[in-house]
């Protein structure tokens, strides 16, 4: 039972941290829990304690972009079968579509999956070093990435919603 | 501050984690993953009970992967009625190969007809192995002992190509992969399958 001991170490390090930056995406408490808790499950003795918050970090950017993208998808499919009933938009719709929030997470989804990710990161306050280690990228080109991605974004949020 | 970190700004952390709360989770799952290769055993008995699925060109890679894993594959814990395995060595032979554990009770309910079967079939080119996927192999001794296997057991738990207990591959004379199952199937099948080689020759 080792491996659950080492595991038991690693989460506790850095639980906080994962569900926090899940949490940024997957507003409801139970959803962002439940990706954190997967990350961990895939989280391997192998990947050694001090690599450990690197590929968490990782792995819960990408978890919190699939997942956006999953409910997406299901709320795309759940608005067509909207067609054929009659409720009225509630008033949270219509919150929630003038929303700051949901603008720049329907901005994330137009962009590269790679691209959301690091700009989640970016949101989670980590350093150009940081990013590089998380991204395994060089750091002498983390900048560059880094504005190509800004800038996509400004543009899908430009195209959508104006310079608001 | 940039414009687009402005806008990123947005996205606020989540407010509070009950950690204790996650971790009883986490591990409730990872006890729940256990449970869900024998509820998968079981769901896939009704089918395969049925019907002798043609191996799935999916199950097939899966297998190919197991075996090419179990190729090199040593009995890592010295035990009595613990052998290395070699499925090379066992090329000519017809190859009965059995992933279980003892925690599975269906696995466990097709045991004897292993034994019986290479009781019978062994001097006619039958040869069962079985791949016991415990954690550890503390109980397997006795286990088998209880069981009367008279067949090889190799104890090795990293075959993450099986995803359901009990999964059992047909190899062969040439190697090659002759029927897959997975889940409890029943006795007949096994030996309609194994007769329809020509194990007898």
């Amino acid at each position: 039972m080792e491996q659950t001991a080492d595991l038991e170490s690693v989460f506790r390090a850095h639980y906080a941290r994962v569900v926090s930056l899940i949490g940024r995406i997957v507003r409801d408490p139970a959803g962002a829990e439940d990706i954190a808790v997967d990350v961990f499950l895939k989280w391997d003795t192998s990947i050694g304690a001090e690599a450990a918050l690197r590929w968490l970090l990782r792995s819960a950017a990408r978890a919190a972009i699939d997942e956006l993208r999953r409910r997406n998808r299901r709320q795309r499919y759940e608005s067509v079968l909207g067609l054929f009933r009659r409720d009225p938009p509630t008033p949270l719709d219509t919150v929630l579509a003038n929303d700051e929030v949901a603008r720049v997470r329907i901005v994330l989804l137009a962009l590269p999956p790679r691209q959301a990710e690091m700009l989640l990161l970016r949101a989670d306050g980590l350093s150009y070093s940081e990013l590089a280690a998380v991204l395994g990228s060089r750091a002498s080109s983390i900048g560059t990435l880094l504005a190509r991605a800004n800038e996509r974004f400004r543009k899908e949020y430009e195209k959508r919603y104006g310079l608001g | 501050m940039d414009w687009v970190e402005e806008k990123l700004a947005a996205l606020k952390p989540a407010g509070y984690a009950d950690s204790r709360r996650a971790w009883e989770r986490l591990r409730a799952r990872q006890r729940s993953r256990r449970q869900r290769l024998i509820v998968a055993g079981g769901a896939f008995t009704a089918i395969a009970a049925a019907s002798a699925f043609p191996p799935s060109r999916a199950m097939a890679k899966r297998c190919v992967e197991a075996c090419g894993e179990i190729l090199g594959l040593r009995g890592d814990t010295p035990l009595r009625n613990l052998q290395s395995v070699d499925l090379r060595a066992l090329r000519g032979q017809v190859v009965l190969l059995n992933f279980w554990a003892t925690w599975c009770p269906p696995c466990e309910a097709e045991i004897p007809w292993f034994v019986e079967m290479q009781k019978e079939m062994g001097e006619r080119g039958l040869t069962v192995v079985g791949v016991c996927m415990d954690e550890n192999a503390e109980a397997l001794p006795a286990f088998l002992r209880r069981k009367g296997v008279n067949y090889r057991v190799v104890h090795d738990n990293r075959f993450a190509g099986v995803q359901a207990l009990p999964a059992t591959f047909l190899l062969d004379r040439a190697g090659n992969v002759a029927f897959v199952h997975e889940g409890l199937v029943a006795k007949e099948t096994y030996l309609r399958e194994v007769n329809e080689r020509p194990v007898a020759k």
